[in-house]
């Protein structure tokens, strides 16, 4: 973060660090992919016995109520250390659109156990005929009395295989636009009739799974809002969605990794003769991502319109262009599977850079954003559908 | 520390705004373009002068506007939408230098400065005297300039006042695609001697510092103002231009390419606000560096893609498009363009 820091924001900057110096175990630092489900869960309740989980959530829902850049400030230190990813969908999209959509019930149930890491949440919209075009989502579900029943498949979950519950959009009824007739509902996946397949990615680990649901029973009191109308609902939160999605966290950790091989002594020379260029725009764009979610992150707080497609774009892009520098810097190297070390600095040629396409197409494909900019925020017309 | 709207931001900018439209908007940068000359124009600088702007960043006890960086910026921007050809950015700059320095000499430089008597021009980079030196590329330098030089030597740092036509200086000029120009000196030793003092030491070099990272600032300022018109210019064009029975603009390959260059423009932008509020940490001039950098860089993507937009009439001279080129073209260059200012981003943030 470029702006000046003030003498108590420099408090909690110098506070993380030597929390983290101290609590973050070796075995968590610097890796790719999320631990398993134990050790995460570990280090998620740690940092909730902290008060630091959900530094973005408001203080009467438990949260630390930060402001941007007291979250910048979080995420520097923790791309820093090489605090590990965890699961973010309960933290992120359920908590807050509970906090705003949930009933009484469904908040006293589900946010203290988000907050606490009692529960791991799993996001249900992608199917398999419905991916970009979410509307075209087909998994069914039908009254029976006060329990909707519930029959699809649903792919591309995020951890679904280690998940609790999921929230998910289902079909319900018919209406004149696609976007009616969808119910958002919260599934607790230890229900009878759930089978879950996980799936490999590309980067080599299995952080997603596809769920089959065979007459599934879920009670209609777990539909979040009215039963029919979970479009509404679903899209209530967009902004603060992309927001998150936008966050320089992993532009950070991207830049951690660069900054890590440019230190190596194997990379040292190539770091500061012909890349030195690339590498110092590498920063430049990192802080650029940080500049633009401050800025989307204060409107938001201050109630004015904010950027958030735009800033997903950049920040996932950013990502991606960071690695690309890493990948150059890397040389021979840069087809390794595994990191290597070099004293206390972790060298990951391909694990990040791989798992990084993932970037632009979850949360809403860059392309489908960047339409959404063209015609939402420059006013292009949209014509016929292309 | 945080960054809001700032109605004081929006009134400089509407107001240069307004003075732009009244003295012929673009087709004043049209006419600097096929009129190139060396002399500036000394009734269009009093022009200029006279709302105050040049002093916009001079403290209100010195007779200037007394406003932060922020604001500055937006009015840099602003200019930048017009193309003004005037050289705004290098006398806001100069004229904190001169505020911040203080003193009879600069006091009077200053008020000429404001006045719009004095076109002063401030190195960006310290010089070493020695037996002669050879400056290349200054740009908006016109013969009669004065020079605000940071001299660093065994004997500590001193800022000094050169002028261009005092013996001992040589000066060449060439011509810019923009109808700007840069200037070559040539220095002889015996310059040095009779350089007056601004000031010594510590206070030189804070003066100096501050001014050439503002300078550096309002230069990203202005480069994100040009590429913000010239691709509302380009989206304008779009929505009206019809092929194929139907807008350019309803074409998914087209919309998205303006899209990339809004998200180039929101990080261009955003980066330059935090920028300045980065003024008095250690990082500031890091922080000026990344800022122009990222200006530069953005400013020739965006002023590329809105040519390709406007296909062959984009590529007519007729066309106002062509004036964001040319001037992103010369507006990013000084410093080295968008390499210079990394390299320089990595030497300060040893990166």
């Amino acid at each position: 973060m470029l702006r000046a820091e003030t003498e108590a924001q420099a408090r909690w900057r110098a506070d993380i660090a030597a929390w983290l110096a101290h609590t973050l175990p070796d075995s968590l630092r610097h890796l790719t992919f999320r631990p398993p489900p134990e050790q995460a869960m570990s280090w998620y309740r740690t940092l909730s016995a902290h008060g630091w989980i959900a530094p973005h959530w408001p203080r009467e829902h438990g949260g630390l109520g930060a402001t941007p850049v007291e979250q910048v400030i979080l995420m520097e230190e923790m791309a820093r250390a090489g605090a590990p990813d965890l699961p973010t969908q309960g933290l992120n999209h359920i908590g807050p659109l509970l906090m705003h959509r949930g009933s009484e019930q469904q908040r006293a149930r589900h946010l203290p156990a988000i907050l606490n890491g009692d529960v791991i949440w799993c996001q249900g919209y992608s199917e398999p005929g419905a991916g970009s075009d979410l509307a075209s989502l087909r998994t069914k579900g039908e009254l029976d009395g006060d329990t909707l029943v519930i029959n699809g498949h649903k792919i591309w979950t995020t951890w679904g295989h280690h998940a609790d519950w999921m929230f998910a959009l289902i079909r319900t009824g018919k209406g004149r636009r696609r976007q009616e007739g969808i119910t958002f509902i919260l599934i607790d996946l230890a229900s009878p009739g759930i089978t879950r397949r996980p799936i490999t990615t590309l980067a080599g680990d299995d952080e997603l799974c596809e769920v089959f649901f065979d007459d599934v029973r879920v009670p209609v009191d777990q539909v979040v809002g009215t039963l029919n109308q979970g479009w509404a609902v679903a899209t209530a939160l967009l902004d603060e969605e992309r927001l998150r999605l936008g966050s320089p966290a992993l532009a950070l950790k991207a830049l951690t990794r660069l900054r890590h091989l440019a230190a190596s002594a194997e990379h040292r020379e190539t770091a500061r003769g012909p890349l030195r260029e690339r590498i110092a725009r590498a920063e430049v764009e990192t802080e650029a991502v940080i500049a633009a979610y401050l800025a989307a992150a204060e409107a938001l707080d201050d109630g004015r319109p904010a950027d958030c497609s735009s800033l997903k774009v950049l920040a996932t892009e950013t990502v991606q262009r960071t690695l690309d520098t890493l990948q150059r810097l890397a040389g021979a190297s840069a087809a390794l599977r595994d990191p290597r070390r070099d004293g206390a600095l972790t060298l990951d040629y391909s694990e990040m850079f791989l798992q990084s396409h993932r970037l632009s197409i979850y949360g809403g494909t860059n392309e489908i954003q960047r339409t959404l900019i063209a015609q939402k925020t420059l006013n292009l017309p949209t014509g016929a559908r292309s | 520390m945080t960054h809001r709207p700032d109605s004081d931001a929006t009134l400089v900018a509407d107001s240069l705004r307004q003075f732009a439209e009244r003295h012929g908007g673009l087709a004043r940068a049209r006419d600097a373009k096929d009129n190139p000359r060396f002399h500036e124009d000394a009734a269009q600088r009093a022009r200029f002068a006279e709302p105050g702007w040049f002093g916009i960043a001079v403290p209100e006890a010195r007779g200037g506007a007394g406003m932060g960086w922020h604001q500055t910026c937006a009015l840099a921007a602003m200019a930048g939408r017009y193309l003004l050809p005037d050289p705004l950015i290098g006398a806001v700059a100069s004229a904190q230098a001169l505020s911040a320095c203080g003193g009879e000499n600069a006091d009077r430089t200053l008020a000429a400065l404001l006045r719009g008597d004095r076109n002063v021009v401030l190195f960006p980079e310290p010089l070493a005297p020695a037996e002669s030196s050879i400056i290349n590329d200054i740009p908006d330098c016109p013969p009669g300039s004065d020079l605000m030089v940071l001299v660093e030597d065994q004997d500590g740092a001193r800022l000094v006042m050169l002028c261009e036509q005092q013996p001992g200086i040589q000066a060449t000029r060439q011509s810019c695609v923009d109808g700007g120009s840069l200037t070559r000196l040539v220095l002889s030793p015996s310059v040095w001697r009779d350089a007056s003092r601004l000031a010594e030491n510590d206070k030189a070099r804070a003066a100096f510092a501050d001014a050439r990272d503002l300078q550096w600032l309002a230069r990203a300022a202005y480069l994100n103002g040009l590429a913000g018109a010239a691709l509302d210019i380009t989206l304008d064009y779009l929505r009206l231009r019809n092929q194929f029975g139907r807008a350019l603009g309803t074409f998914q390959a087209l919309q998205h390419r303006m899209a990339t260059c809004h998200v180039d423009l929101i990080a261009a932008r955003a980066l330059l606000t935090e920028a300045c509020l980065a003024r008095g940490t250690e990082r500031q001039a890091a922080a000026a560096r990344a800022a122009v950098a990222r200006a530069g860089a953005g400013a020739l993507r965006i002023t590329a893609e809105a040519i390709q937009c406007h296909g062959a009439i984009g590529f007519s001279d007729e066309h106002d498009i062509g004036l964001f080129r040319r001037k992103a073209m010369a507006m990013a260059a000084p410093g080295g363009g968008e390499t210079g200012h990394l390299l320089a981003y990595a030497r300060l943030a040893e990166c």
